[in-house]
């Protein structure tokens, strides 16, 4: 391209400057802009296809089934805590007073029976009445009982056991205290399990949702 | 092709009228057939023969076990001779896995192989990396055969992880379960991989997650790996092996140390072909013994999946207790990052990372043909011993539960002493091998030269 200085230019230069013209990437020839466009067309068509393609696979995923119940929708207030079998509980007798025992329970799903998704696990636990303490919400337990969500903040894993008072997950050894509003006390979980707020109904003391879950089920941050 | 002035023509198949006709027309009587195996005296350079053929096993039994198992999750009635579950409603996965194992003939035996062939796979992939390792062997030109051979690694784990999934058991799906909320931890393309890997939510949509899990498990990861395998066998075959010349050149016939351009070793025909048959054979016969005498995941044990709870115990296989490691090491939060970030994934990822990167890490220049001997050289033996060391005290630490109730005290107790350890132990090890070594390599009265891990140690003894 540049021709200021045509006589110095014997053979031997001249087949220099046409191997340049081929070979640097940086000069601005007809060819290396041709070659540029065709790059970035190419990318182009194959980066659509592969963008749709994996965008595709993805959005199906999430279609794929059931709808996720947000944290407010599992619990709503004035619904029944039921064990598996679908049996609303008795305040009075569903776990012994201040034995501080736990049992997993699951809100009652309209028309009857336990709404046994995974999200849904409850863990009821019942201490006496004096024995909680900051930050557990007092006024969302009623009579010694406490309840929790059961999936571990973690990864998910369903805080299955006990480790003397305390709640124990068994996949990567959370400690939770269930009489200090299940925050943790040791372990990876990033924080405590949400509560859910409970009560007794007024007509026949069977134990109550009053509320939604405190925050928002397993795994999030 | 230049001949080189020592290789003898092998007439040795000219009366062989099948050798003839396919001479005629695939020329083999090109180099392929005398492709040279050097010798090497721990047989060290078999373990990747035993990774390839292993996954001719897996696909083998894999054939077997997908033609009989049914990825769904809808509940249906067992009838099999597993009294236990007799007449009750299982998923259909599980139900298909019982029947797989308990009620077809020759099933249970395939199953076990099966699973064998899994654990076989994977160690003989990491002692194979580890002797690449030890001896240098994925210097300058062979970095990208170790890319190759890592990603191969990391492929095996997720092939493994995915197959893990498939009988659906109470076990299996608590460690599907903790792999989709590690994936959803992933900043930013968390909730797209999620649904990409998965295709739904976990355990909420498994009867979409399942038979995904099954394509990848069955189709499209074995093919990633069988093209990865065929690259590295192709980089392979083009590059030559490296040779330890002490071993593979003692005989005063074989052509000077000094020339690294060619490599000398028994051909594959007939003489490595011979050893590769004897080492088929001998992981067959390995794994046929493990299979009949060792069963792995007691899926009636473990009992069908439960929603409800998470049993005790439970852990994944041994080839991913060093991630549960990490998960279990962090505490809620670490500098304000959340650890199921730095747990799950960033501390993961840079462990890959520098395993994967490790031939830029160590970087030479010049092109090294010839093994080298671990002792003679400190710094890399010394990342290798500590690099071990590291893995299995994470293992230890993924296990921190048995840990705790062998010294009879809580997890959360050992759990800084196991931190300290985690990080410790390796330096340690580390510092010991290295001034070990140095100081061997001084007292040796050799002069040691500038850049002496990088030439002596291509020279034997």
């Amino acid at each position: 391209m540049d021709d200021s200085e045509p006589e110095r230019t014997d053979d031997a230069q001249a087949g220099r400057q046409q191997r340049d013209e081929v070979y640097q990437p940086s000069k601005m020839t007809r060819r290396n802009a041709a070659k540029f466009l065709a790059a970035i067309s190419g990318t182009a068509a194959i980066g659509g296809f592969a963008v749709d393609y994996l965008m595709g696979l993805s959005a199906a995923g999430s279609q794929g089934g059931t709808k996720k119940l947000g944290y407010k929708d599992i619990y709503t207030k004035g619904v029944r805590l039921v064990d598996k079998d679908g049996n609303s509980l008795k305040a009075s007798d569903a776990l012994a007073a201040g034995s501080g025992k736990e049992m997993d329970v699951f809100p009652e799903k309209k028309g009857g029976g336990a709404l046994m998704v995974k999200d849904a696990t409850t863990l009821l636990v019942r201490f006496a009445e004096g024995d909680y303490q900051a930050p557990t919400k007092t006024d969302g337990t009623v009579k010694g009982y406490v309840a929790y969500s059961k999936v571990c903040t973690h990864e998910g894993c369903l805080v299955s056991g006990r480790q003397g008072e305390d709640l124990h997950c068994p996949c990567h050894n959370t400690i939770y205290d269930p009489r200090k509003g299940a925050k943790v006390v040791s372990g990876p979980a990033p924080r405590a399990l949400p509560q859910l707020p409970i009560g007794i109904s007024k007509s026949d003391e069977l134990l109550i949702a009053t509320g939604p879950f405190t925050g928002p089920i397993g795994p999030t941050e | 092709m230049q001949r080189n002035p020592w290789e003898r023509r092998d007439q040795k198949y000219e009366g062989s009228r099948l050798y003839r006709w396919l001479d005629d027309r695939l020329n083999l009587e090109d180099t392929f057939l005398g492709k040279a195996f050097p010798e090497d005296r721990y047989s060290s350079f078999l373990l990747g023969e035993v990774a390839l053929f292993t996954f001719v096993i897996l696909a083998i039994t894999g054939t077997f076990l997908g033609l009989l198992y049914h990825p769904s999750v809808e509940k249906v009635k067992y009838t099999g001779n597993v009294a236990q579950f007799a007449g009750q409603k299982v998923p259909a996965a599980y139900a298909s896995v019982l029947h797989i194992t308990y009620d077809y003939p020759f099933g249970m035996f395939i199953r076990m192989m099966h699973h064998w062939a899994a654990y076989l796979f994977i160690s003989a992939m990491g002692l194979h990396m580890l002797r690449i390792f030890f001896t240098g062997a994925y210097r300058n030109p062979r970095e990208p055969n170790w890319l190759i051979g890592s990603t191969l690694l990391l492929t095996g784990l997720v092939e493994a992880f995915m197959g893990y999934a498939l009988p659906y058991d109470n076990f299996s799906a608590t460690a599907t379960n903790i792999g989709f909320a590690m994936t959803g931890a992933v900043p930013v393309l968390g909730p797209i991989l999620k649904n990409l890997v998965f295709g739904g939510d976990f355990p909420g949509d498994a009867a979409a997650v399942l038979p995904r899990m099954f394509f990848l498990h069955v189709f499209l990861v074995p093919a990633v790996i069988a093209g990865l395998i065929g690259a590295h066998l192709f980089l392979l075959i083009r590059q030559k092996h490296t040779e330890d010349p002490g071993a593979s050149r003692a005989s005063p016939e074989a052509p000077p140390k000094e020339d690294d351009s060619v490599v000398v070793g028994i051909p594959l025909v007939p003489n490595q072909a011979a050893i590769t048959m004897i080492v088929f054979l001998l992981v067959a016969a390995t794994l046929s013994f493990l299979a009949a005498l060792f069963p792995v995941q007691n899926v009636i044990a473990t009992g069908p999946t439960n929603t409800t709870t998470t049993p005790a115990g439970v852990g994944p296989d041994w080839y991913f207790m060093w991630v549960f490691g990490f998960l279990k090491l962090m505490p809620s939060k670490v500098f304000g990052i959340s650890s199921r970030l730095i747990g799950g994934v960033i501390l993961p990822t840079i462990t890959i990372l520098l395993l994967v990167g490790w031939p830029f890490i160590d970087r030479h220049v010049g092109q090294v043909h010839y093994t080298a001997n671990p002792l003679k050289r400190p710094k890399q033996t010394a990342v290798g011993v500590g690099a071990i060391s590291f893995i299995i005290m994470l293992s230890v630490a993924g296990m921190n539960s048995t840990v705790a109730d062998l010294l009879n005290t809580t997890p959360g107790a050992i759990n800084t002493w196991l931190i300290v350890l985690t990080v410790g132990i390796p330096i340690l090890e580390g510092l010991i091998v290295y001034y070990t070594l140095s100081s061997s390599m001084e007292k040796g009265g050799r002069p040691a030269p500038a850049g002496a891990a990088q030439t002596a140690g291509s020279d034997d003894d």
